[in-house]
């Protein structure tokens, strides 16, 4: 990562947990769970409250969708590290063909994340069967993504290798985003 | 869905996260994260913070070692960057919700 306060600056229960990942999983954590657990009050501990409820809080979207959504934004927003463990995750999570009102939400999310979003573009997606409530729940996901590809483009957010992809998603999968509390105060 | 079901909705919880990255305690100026939020960010921090609102991609390895060569902190960069993602983030949420509220 290209600051080395969000590779070395954790406290002390953030750097036992980074051991134990390693020693248990043989793999570094992530770049994501490393930059959240740098001064978790300012971003990581919201961030991660804020990420949970949207990928897998109660939604009108499968947890699968959900990912799939974000592999998309990330796209949009041309930040592969992403792209690569969302689309991993969303595989993982039974991803497999998109129905229609999902079609439809990737339509607008695509317009709004060109700044070319209309009202009428809103009609459509209810026009395909998407409830209001649905389509903002979508707009958290891509909210969500547009926070994090920005940040993974700019601090340089890396993979190790494809297995570490892998290992990362399965255990996004099993955790729901979640993290040890001690790690994040 | 009712708020009884759900205690927290993530409208909430995105208003908390953007409260801790621009009013929390941190090592810049409040002003500055704002400022970065809304993609208008000062001096040197200008091209930096347009860059990550409009093109993240694009930023390298040299631009951040041009904020170090102005004498900006690892920190620093640290809240500007995150300030400036959640600002363009909350952005683009609002333009759709405004669509959404609109149709």
């Amino acid at each position: 990562m290209r600051l080395g306060v969000l590779e070395h600056g954790h406290g002390r229960a953030a750097r036992w947990f980074q051991k134990i990942v390693v020693t248990l999983m043989r793999h570094e954590v992530d770049d994501v769970v490393k930059t959240a657990m740098h001064r978790p009050g300012f971003f990581g501990r919201p961030f991660l409250a804020y990420g949970q409820e949207v990928l897998r809080g109660p939604s009108f979207w499968t947890a699968a969708e959900r990912e799939h959504l974000g592999a998309v934004s990330s796209e949009l927003n041309e930040c592969p590290f992403c792209v690569r463990v969302h689309t991993e995750t969303a595989r993982l999570a039974g991803h497999r063909d998109v129905r229609p009102e999902l079609a439809a939400v990737i339509s607008f999310i695509t317009l709004l994340n060109r700044g070319e979003v209309t009202p009428a573009d809103a009609a459509a997606v209810r026009a395909a069967g998407v409830p209001s409530e649905a389509l903002v729940e979508a707009l958290h996901v891509n909210a969500v993504f547009n926070i994090v590809n920005r940040m993974g483009n700019a601090f340089g957010w890396s993979w190790d290798s494809d297995d570490h992809v892998r290992v990362a998603a399965r255990v996004i999968q099993r955790t729901r985003y979640r993290l040890p509390g001690l790690v994040l105060r | 869905m009712t708020a009884h079901t759900r205690p927290m909705e993530p409208a909430e919880r995105l208003a908390a996260l953007r409260a801790a990255v621009l009013d929390g305690p941190g090592v810049t100026d409040r002003d500055l994260r704002k400022a970065a939020a809304s993609g208008t960010a000062p001096g040197a921090w200008a091209g930096y913070v347009r860059s990550v609102r409009e093109a993240s991609y694009r930023v390298s390895e040299e631009d951040i070692a041009a904020l170090k060569a102005e004498g900006f902190g690892e920190e620093e960069i640290f809240e500007v960057t995150v300030a400036t993602a959640v600002g363009a983030a909350v952005d683009r949420l609002e333009a759709g919700l405004r669509a959404v509220a609109e149709s």
